[in-house]
């Protein structure tokens, strides 16, 4: 179970981002003293760190700075600042990612998801027997394999990263939009029934699962 | 200032020696000079008045061309008075001494002005800063409560942040300057952010969207023209007819520049109106009974113009708009064409 903490000096947005972490089975943990910043956080030995930029007693920059003269775990900066020079300024300091308040949950998690992929270089994804390529776009199982378009391996791939756990089409579409495929829900549902039909296709049928207003499962 | 106008001004002296010309030669006769002598007294009178008069108009004249001449040549003309050579006459003195102190007071207070604005800009964007705290914790708040409640929430939370970055382009927009980092931005990259930013508006009204296909990449600031494009989204949502409502973005390649266009099979604007959408504060005939300030493409033209980006309208009402954003190539292109070349020899 991976370990994030969280710096923030907002106490609402504190306990809704634990929360949400929490339920995503993330190990989130964070400090609400900010004297020592950086050697809180080195000190719960994360695997992932949620840094805020202006905090009450150092600007998450030096924080950065500190933490990495002695650890190289992946930072996303978390902030209202939006000027891209600071964006540039963070990601030279070698945070992983910066995200921009208000962010959506949906994809603060999805970059959550990446920043701790980082290096694991996933190539292909299995789940109950069916396999992703995530190169090449196509799906496998039985030693059949079914060719994908871009709509339905962004659909697959968001529901076998989170297989286990319902998701809600929002969420998928949310994904979607992130990597600038422009789905509605009619579009999703359309495509979510042509892919039932390629995994029926290669031996896979009720690979994904329908809960009824709720979302799909794998 | 004309001759007649002098001559009125000078009424009163002139009357004065005419009348002391006719009292000498009236004395001269009373006394037995003759006729032309008294003629020759006269117009050697006569002579000097009118050589007085007209050396003292063409030096007026001078100085009243000099003074314009001056004011429209000064670069700032409310400094003018504090650089303007101080009269000789006692009667201009006293009305340069009124006016100096009047314009020194009319700076103060301009100052003060500039002051004031410069103050309240500056709290608006910490206003504007600072809500974002409270905006993403009732995001956030929602997102994990989840439901039809949540969504409605999230959408209103949606406007309520759209609305406040509005207040703060506005504040910002006349120092565009101060805040801007132009750098080559993928036109995919650009539109995405927008729609991310109004995705939850876009889905809820059920405007389809079609940009997947749009390449291509532009020298400009990504913040502010996510702000424009966004702007403009925000009218395609508004003005939409559903069902079947879309926004489609693709862009052209010309020799002089790139143009991004955002098109919608909305409810279009009357080409009486199509002059008029970039004012301030217009929201149209029917149109105002929307939810409308009237702000979106007034800041969204306003913001272009400091991109140096152009902002164009076209439109048939019932049918379509599309808006059109204009980049025009400039001098880092071809700085960037010539590091290319070098760089291949």
């Amino acid at each position: 179970m991976a370990k994030i903490v969280v710096c923030e000096d907002d106490a609402g947005i504190r306990r809704e981002l634990l929360k949400a972490l929490a339920a995503e089975g993330y190990c989130a943990e964070a400090p609400e003293e900010f004297q020592d910043v950086a050697g809180e956080i080195l000190s719960r030995q994360p695997d992932l760190v949620l840094l805020d930029i202006n905090l009450p007693s150092a600007s998450g920059f030096d924080v950065l700075r500190e933490i990495r003269r002695s650890a190289d775990v992946p930072v996303i900066f978390v902030t209202s600042r939006e000027a891209d020079a600071d964006e540039f300024y963070g990601l030279t300091l070698g945070a992983e990612d910066y995200v921009v308040k208000p962010y959506s949950l949906p994809v603060l998690l999805a970059r959550v998801k990446k920043a701790l992929s980082r290096g694991a270089g996933a190539a292909a994804l299995t789940v109950h027997g069916v396999t992703l390529d995530t190169a090449a776009a196509k799906v496998s199982a039985n030693g059949r394999t079914a060719e994908l378009t871009k709509n339905e391996f962004r659909i697959l791939y968001a529901l076998m990263s989170r297989h286990g756990r319902i998701v809600p089409p929002d969420e998928i579409i949310s994904e979607m939009w992130e990597s600038r495929l422009y789905v509605d829900e009619n579009t999703l549902n359309v495509n979510i029934a042509r892919l039932r039909k390629k995994l029926r296709e290669i031996g896979a049928p009720d690979f994904i699962v329908n809960k009824r207003g709720m979302g799909y499962l794998v | 200032m004309s001759l007649m106008k002098y001559l009125s001004e000078k009424l009163a002296p002139l009357l004065t020696a005419a009348a002391g010309l006719a009292a000498l030669c009236l004395f001269l006769a009373g006394i037995g000079v003759g006729f032309g002598e008294n003629l020759l007294v006269g117009c050697g009178f006569a002579a000097a008045v009118l050589a007085y008069f007209t050396v003292d108009f063409i030096v007026k004249k001078l100085r009243v061309q000099g003074l314009s001449a001056s004011l429209s040549a000064s670069r700032d003309s409310c400094l003018w008075a504090e650089t303007a050579e101080a009269p000789r006459s006692a009667e201009a003195l006293a009305y340069y001494e009124a006016m100096k102190r009047c314009s020194r007071e009319a700076l103060a207070r301009e100052l003060a002005g500039r002051k004031r604005e410069e103050e309240f800009t500056d709290y608006i964007e910490k206003w504007v800063h600072e809500v974002k705290t409270p905006v993403t914790a009732l995001r956030l708040i929602a997102e994990n409560a989840g439901g039809k409640i949540a969504g409605e929430l999230l959408q209103e939370t949606d406007k309520l942040f759209s609305l406040s970055e509005q207040a703060l382009y506005y504040a910002r927009s006349e120092a565009v300057e101060k805040d801007c980092f132009i750098a080559k931005t993928d036109l995919g990259t650009l539109v995405n952010e927008a729609l991310l930013e109004q995705k939850t508006a876009l889905l809820a009204a059920g405007v389809a969207v079609d940009a997947e296909e749009l390449t291509g990449a532009v020298y400009t600031d990504r913040k502010w023209m996510r702000f424009v494009l966004s702007q403009i989204l925000s009218n395609c949502v508004k003005y939409r007819r559903t069902p079947g409502a879309c926004v489609r973005f693709y862009s052209e390649e010309r020799e002089d520049g790139t143009v991004l266009c955002v098109w919608d099979n909305g409810a279009g604007i009357p080409a009486a109106d199509l002059g008029r959408i970039f004012e301030k504060g217009f929201t149209g005939g029917d149109r105002s009974k929307r939810y409308a300030t009237g702000m979106g493409l007034y800041l969204a033209k306003k913001l272009c113009g400091k991109l140096n980006v152009g902002l164009t309208a076209r439109s048939e009402e019932g049918a379509y708009t599309e808006l059109r954003l204009f980049f025009p190539r400039g001098a880092v292109h071809v700085l960037d064409g010539e590091t290319a070349a070098l760089t291949k020899s």
